[in-house]
């Protein structure tokens, strides 16, 4: 165990271990030393001041004081199925870093029909109902999340008023998204959904540079893999994107939104004027 | 179980397909070829139309780079036709 005032191996790891960290100046450039060493089994401090999800630094203070004691670090790692589908939730996760996909299984494969980025929560669902959802949950970025048991999210959620609102704020955006996803599946060729999956992606994301498979891709789309392979050719000829094996880099994000039409923004707009632009 | 890539051409282009797919042969990659071209035909609003594509070909080749069939766009497979989506 780190001793308060020792330098830490890594500030990622301390974050997800709940350790706070602090920046010195050291013999080689800047260091990070904790703060505080960690308590096992004691619930973490967290300050709302120190949260990245969008959902829960819209809680009001006293609401956030009632969440936070549940809350605990998770380490979302590529690929992992954090939410099970058909099954009852267990946890919510608040996004912290990086990015969970909603899947839908079906008997040819599973299919992308949402996204949760530090915007938001997956497993939502989970404050309606405690049965089983349908969807499944997928890190499709790496990253952290902070997650708490769903059946106390529900009993706090429902009970304060103002966490209440929140909450059902979130739902009317993800209504908004799945609308636009099933519209975009429905009237978008390939192309589209390709600029329309890489802006929703560069949003939660915020880098141009996205660790991506053709394989991956078009589960996400739920396409053909070959089909992926033209359309990202076409993207990468009219100089939308780079794409190298395993990785798409952003060129030229307004004409993304152009090929995406209609299919980008509604879902968008619609998070802005809920919780305000970020 | 092999590596089989399914590159394309465009008239004089190839697009390389740098990520393959895991096949148990040669068959199999001929027969996934055709099952795309069975869902390409039967979903123009997502694929685009017949007539922008049907002159494209699969250029399917192994891990060695060899050529192991190719495949017409406008081919058709009556057992592929005929899935559910």
């Amino acid at each position: 165990m780190q001793r308060s005032g020792s330098p830490c191996a890594s500030r990622d790891e301390n974050y997800l271990r709940g350790i706070a960290c602090k920046v010195y100046p050291g013999a080689r450039g800047w260091e990070f030393r904790c703060a505080l060493a960690p308590i096992r089994g004691r619930a973490l401090s967290l300050s709302q001041a120190d949260v990245r999800n969008r959902i829960l630094t819209a809680f009001d203070p006293e609401g956030f004081r009632a969440i936070a004691p549940h809350l605990e670090h998770f380490k979302l790692n590529l690929r992992d199925t954090v939410i099970e589908g058909n099954r009852p939730i267990e946890h919510v996760f608040f996004v912290e870093r990086g990015l969970i996909s909603l899947l839908a299984q079906t008997d040819h494969g599973r299919i992308e029909v949402g996204m949760v980025g530090p915007e938001g929560v997956a497993g939502i669902s989970a404050f309606l109902d405690d049965g089983p959802g349908a969807l499944a949950g997928m890190v499709q970025a790496e990253g952290e999340a902070l997650r708490m048991p769903a059946r106390r999210f529900r009993e706090l959620a429902r009970g304060q008023p103002k966490l209440l609102d929140v909450i059902l704020r979130y739902i009317q955006f993800m209504l908004t998204q799945t609308g636009q996803t099933a519209y975009a599946n429905a009237n978008f060729g390939v192309e589209a959904r390709l600029a329309r999956w890489i802006l929703m992606t560069q949003d939660r994301l915020q880098k141009d540079e996205l660790p991506l498979t053709h394989d991956f891709l078009s589960m996400m789309l739920g396409t053909r893999r070959s089909s992926v392979t033209t359309a990202t050719h076409v993207l990468e000829g009219n100089r939308l994107i780079r794409a190298t094996r395993g990785m798409i880099t952003i060129r030229d994000r307004e004409k993304l939104k152009e090929l995406a039409g209609d299919a980008y923004g509604v879902a968008e707009a619609e998070y802005d004027r809920l919780f305000g632009s970020a | 179980m092999a590596r089989y890539f399914f590159n394309i051409r465009i008239g004089n282009e190839l697009i390389v397909d740098h990520e393959g797919d895991e096949l148990p042969d040669a068959d199999a990659a001929h027969q996934l070829a055709l099952e795309t071209l069975g869902d390409m035909r039967r979903l123009p609003h997502v694929y685009g139309e017949p007539i922008v594509w049907e002159t494209r070909e699969f250029v399917i080749t192994n891990e060695q780079g060899d050529i192991v069939v190719i495949v017409p766009f406008n081919s058709t497979n009556p057992a592929a036709d005929t899935g559910v989506t």
